[in-house]
């Protein structure tokens, strides 16, 4: 058992507050949303036609925008930088002894049910025992999972970490600590459930040789290894592969900003150390630790080696866990958007873009979905005339544009991801993926009103049903 | 075979220059010559314009016939409205300018793909300024758009074929799917790709990769259709009616063997030479990258004798011109091909390639450039179009005597003609009925403006729904006058109509 006294896991928080979410809505953001929200209330109680003409025309340009963006970032997931993995020349060139420490944190959370698997996974890993510095962050509070470990013997290089309870009680804030315990040079974050590729560090440790020297973070890819248990884990594969597979690859080739998944990120340890690790206090830090890599002016960088997940399969967890998502990435943008002017400037107009179109982009999206699908199946139906009204001539061909190439567009990007994975079983399922969204736009709802209510609120997901259902 | 390259994306930003170079002298070239714009481009801007304005007959003009696909529509939309403070048909112009740009470039780029050297420069320059295409794109037509999207179509095969890489048999979807989306002229060669493209699937083994990657290559091009059928629904209440004009009466069908004998003389022979021999090579070379576009010129050729069979054939310059762009880009095959021999190679490439340039410029329809328009902004024809529009107008206010008076102007050359028309006398009418204009419009004089049935005007819903409409005219109708390729009808308003 390591001790934990003298970490500081709630560091950003406290040297670098305006980095943190610890305060959700600034005072100045709440003074700016407020005075907005009356002035639009004030229009739209004096010209209601005119405001939701307005609305609806800025939300189609948006709409064009997003449509544009994703085909761009599906076309770029081709060219070069786009996560090319080392050679294996490369990769065989580094030596063992050569081969520095490498740090693995292992958060969990009443996952006693995962021990065995994860430590098997890890004992996989192609790389020396000797330079392996696994750390499994178990809550001190969590009496299960602590048994479950302590029935296994760890192999050599692991050990426990024990972190005490305290607010919040989040994945982040376990991170901290094991970021201040790590002894390796380069340090990963995997979830308990999770299955890496062997030659995943190889890999990494190749990667950043031949990296430029601002790339402290390399992002692989995450896919799932339950994918056909039943509809949702179809869809939700769909859903990853387009994204790690398609758009994330597609940001790195744009040197845009690219927000870090929840595993198999591969950090400098000490450059994660001098970014003061994550913020406990976002509910998606691996989101917001990826654009705060890219203010601090270093690069991340997408890796062409994939871990194995469990895919969520039942819809009363996957709800929570989009809604965590949505709310981290609501979190993420108000953070940055504290000082537009200063993001600008550290990012450049071209990131500041990209992160507008990804993090604001993705729920805005989510949230306006449900208003157009009904408008459109509205029209189809009753052909209510007042509708048509609202869409005057140009807008019109743009939202009838949307509508029709724009959503088959995210289709079609489903189902060139599961091909791309050689799932060929999957890709019809890909068709399907606009239930799907239905589901991501309650989750993004649900997300909204709990960001005001409950900001913080860490709803886990529950993993191990996979393997539950494979026993039963 | 050729060893499979990727995309250097490091030159990105000056093919994008490169491009938009040639789109703007394609532009400028048009308009410094004072070519009168075609009237399709007239037509597409009046659709542009109606959409633009919110109008029905714009919604209409766009999905409501197979002859009109709305892609070209589409795509000169934004141009139409960044320019829509001009009289002028500029917008389709634009279109056409960019899409001939973004052929010239896709043709280079196939060639760098190809293993060619520098010299595809030229042969890109050839192509160019291949004065049947450069005049289709200043005449601001649909035959670059889909000349461009037919090329990406057909090496998107050949590569799919070859070298199975994804993005291929993306490009390929959404190759076909545009020309789907582009009329019903090009229908059937789309049916002969996903033809091709099944049994190249289906000689391979794998069931669930085979289904798998049939979904991906049709699914957008199925898309498009369905959605077609869906606009039709909502729009015209009918899923069909852009179908409803594929076999009409008005069309003079030929005999098949004159009439695919004699577009091939006139037009295609060589095309179908070079293509013939394209197809010999690559199965004596087993090149299916070579042997694909030699199949779909031959396609396209087929497609067209189909077209004049059917009394179809509007414009040979549209099939010639997108033939054209196969056809180079065959030669330019053989000519990659025979980039890694020596000094002897090049001694039979170079006067080869120098012939086929000439015969492919010179073979075919003449480049009919109008060069009569120019003036003020206006062409010859619109001001034409604006004189003829007031004469009719005096006419009928001075049959009626009296201000309540309408004509509906029935088809798609309506577009063209009141493209830019005042308000008031003139409606356009598209899915014209008798009854609703006589209810809509009770108690006023009306008349019907009848396009005489040739051509794509053969076409529109008018000639299907009132066969023989232009000789005979239509129900409760009345002869007055012949306006040049126009006929003028007076509707009878009879009893039925009042007490409805």
């Amino acid at each position: 058992m390591n001790s934990v006294s003298g970490c500081d896991p709630l560091a950003l928080s406290r040297i670098r507050p305006e980095w943190s979410a610890a305060v959700p809505v600034t005072r100045s953001q709440q003074i700016t949303l407020g005075v907005a929200s009356a002035i639009v209330l004030g229009l739209a109680i004096w010209q209601p036609w005119g405001v939701a003409k307005a609305f609806v025309i800025l939300s189609t340009l948006f709409y064009v925008a997003q449509t544009f963006y994703k085909l761009a970032l599906t076309r770029f997931s081709t060219s070069r930088g786009a996560g090319t993995p080392p050679a294996a020349a490369e990769i065989a060139a580094v030596r063992d002894e050569d081969l520095p420490v490498y740090s693995i944190l292992v958060p969990m959370y009443r996952e006693a049910e995962s021990v065995a698997h994860l430590v098997e996974s890890l004992r996989r890993l192609d790389y020396p025992p000797d330079k392996l510095d696994v750390q499994l962050l178990l809550e001190e509070d969590d009496a299960e999972t602590r048994a479950a470990t302590e029935a296994i013997s760890l192999p050599p290089g692991f050990r426990v970490t024990l972190v005490p309870p305290s607010r919040p009680r989040t994945k982040p804030k376990a991170c901290n600590i094991g970021l201040d315990l790590a002894r390796g040079t380069y340090l990963v974050i995997y979830d308990a459930e999770d299955r890496p590729e062997p030659d995943q560090l190889r890999k990494t440790v190749a990667a950043f040789a031949k990296a430029e020297p601002d790339v402290v973070c390399i992002q692989c890819r995450l896919n799932f290894y339950n994918p056909r248990q039943n509809i949702l884990t179809r869809l939700f594969t769909a859903e990853y592969s387009a994204w790690f597979d398609l758009a994330l690859p597609g940001l790195s080739a744009l040197n845009g900003v690219i927000p870090l998944g929840g595993t198999s990120n591969h950090f400098i340890t000490a450059r994660l150390r001098g970014l003061y690790g994550w913020d406990a206090f976002n509910v998606t830090e691996d989101c917001d630790l990826g654009i705060r890599i890219q203010r601090a002016g270093y690069a991340t960088r997408m890796m062409d080696s994939t871990t194995w997940e469990e895919a969520c399969s039942r819809i009363r967890f996957w709800i929570p866990q989009r809604s965590r998502w949505f709310k981290g990435y609501i979190q993420t943008y108000l953070v940055h958007m504290r000082d537009p002017f200063a993001m600008l400037r550290e990012l450049g107009l071209a990131r500041f873009l990209h992160f507008q179109m990804v993090i604001g982009g993705g729920v805005f999206a989510a949230l306006l979905n449900p208003l157009f699908w009904a408008m459109a199946v509205l029209w189809f139906l009753a052909r209510i005339e007042a509708l048509t009204s609202l869409f005057p001539g140009a807008v019109f061909a743009l939202a009838f544009l949307c509508l029709f190439a724009g959503n088959f567009a995210f289709i079609y990007m489903g189902v060139v991801g599961c091909y791309r994975r050689k799932y060929w079983d999957l890709v019809k399922y890909a068709l399907l993926m606009p239930a799907y969204w239905l589901l991501m736009s309650y989750s993004a709802w649900r997300a909204f009103f709990q960001f005001f209510g409950d900001p913080f609120r860490w709803e886990k997901t529950k993993h191990g049903l996979f393997q539950q259902g494979a026993k039963s | 075979m050729t060893k499979a390259r990727t995309i250097n994306t490091d030159s990105t930003a000056f093919r994008w220059v490169l491009g938009s170079v040639l789109a703007a002298a394609y532009f400028a070239a048009g308009l410094w010559l004072n070519i009168e714009p075609s009237h399709e481009a007239a037509v597409r801007d009046g659709i542009c314009r109606q959409l633009l304005a919110g109008e029905t007959a714009g919604r209409q003009g766009m999905v409501s016939s197979g002859w009109w696909g709305p892609l070209s529509t589409l795509v000169s939309l934004p141009f139409v409205f960044l320019a829509s403070g001009c009289s002028f048909s500029i917008g389709p112009l634009a279109a056409s300018a960019v899409f001939g740009a973004a052929t010239v470039g896709l043709l280079c780029q196939i060639l760098r793909l190809w293993g060619a050297g520098r010299w595809r420069w030229v042969w890109a320059a050839a192509f160019a300024i291949n004065p049947l295409f450069a005049s289709e794109c200043w005449k601001g037509t649909g035959t670059p758009i889909l000349s461009c999207f037919v090329l990406l179509a057909t090496y998107s095969l050949g590569a799919w074929i070859a070298h199975r890489r994804i993005r291929d048999l993306v490009w390929f979807a959404l190759g076909t799917a545009a020309t789907a989306a582009g009329g019903l002229d090009l229908a059937p060669w789309v049916l002969a790709a996903w033809i091709c493209f099944a049994v190249a699937e289906f000689r391979r083994k794998g069931g669930a990769e085979r289904s798998a990657t049939l979904i991906v290559g049709l699914l957008p091009g199925l898309y498009v259709v369905a959605i077609w059928v869906l606009m039709n629904w909502l729009i015209m209440g009918d899923a069909l009616y852009f179908l409803r004009s594929l076999f009409p009466r008005v069309c003079r069908p030929e005999p098949v063997v004159t009439a695919v004998a004699d577009w091939v003389l006139m037009a295609g022979g060589f095309v179908v030479a070079v293509a013939g021999l394209g197809l010999v090579r690559s199965v004596w070379k087993r090149d299916s990258a070579e042997a694909v576009p030699a199949l779909m010129a031959l396609a396209l050729i087929a497609n067209a004798g189909l077209a004049a069979r059917t009394g179809m054939l509007w414009d040979t310059a549209f099939w010639v011109a997108i033939l054209q762009t196969l056809a180079f880009l065959m030669v330019g095959r053989w000519l990659a091909a025979r980039s890694a021999g020596g000094v002897a190679a090049w001694g039979v490439s170079i006067p080869v390639a120098g012939l086929c340039a000439v015969l492919l410029m010179t073979r075919g329809p003449e480049a009919a450039c109008d060069l009569t328009g120019g003036g003020a902004g206006q062409s010859a024809r619109e001001r034409e179009h604006v004189s003829r529009l007031a004469q009719l107008e005096h006419h009928v206010r001075s049959r009626c005597g009296g201000p309540a008076v309408k004509v509906f102007v029935c088809g798609y050359d309506g577009f063209g003609l009141l493209r830019i028309a005042p308000k008031g006398v003139f409606v356009r009418a598209l899915d014209f009925n008798f009854d609703k204009a006589a209810r809509d419009y009770y108690g006023q004089s009306l008349f019907i403006l009848v396009h005489r049935p040739v051509g794509r005007a053969g076409m529109d819903s008018l000639h299907w729904k009132f066969r023989d409409i232009f000789v005979q005219g239509g129900p409760d109708t009345l002869y007055d006058e012949d306006w040049g390729e126009w006929r003028l009808f007076e509707i009878i308003q009879g009893s039925s109509a009042r007490k409805e």
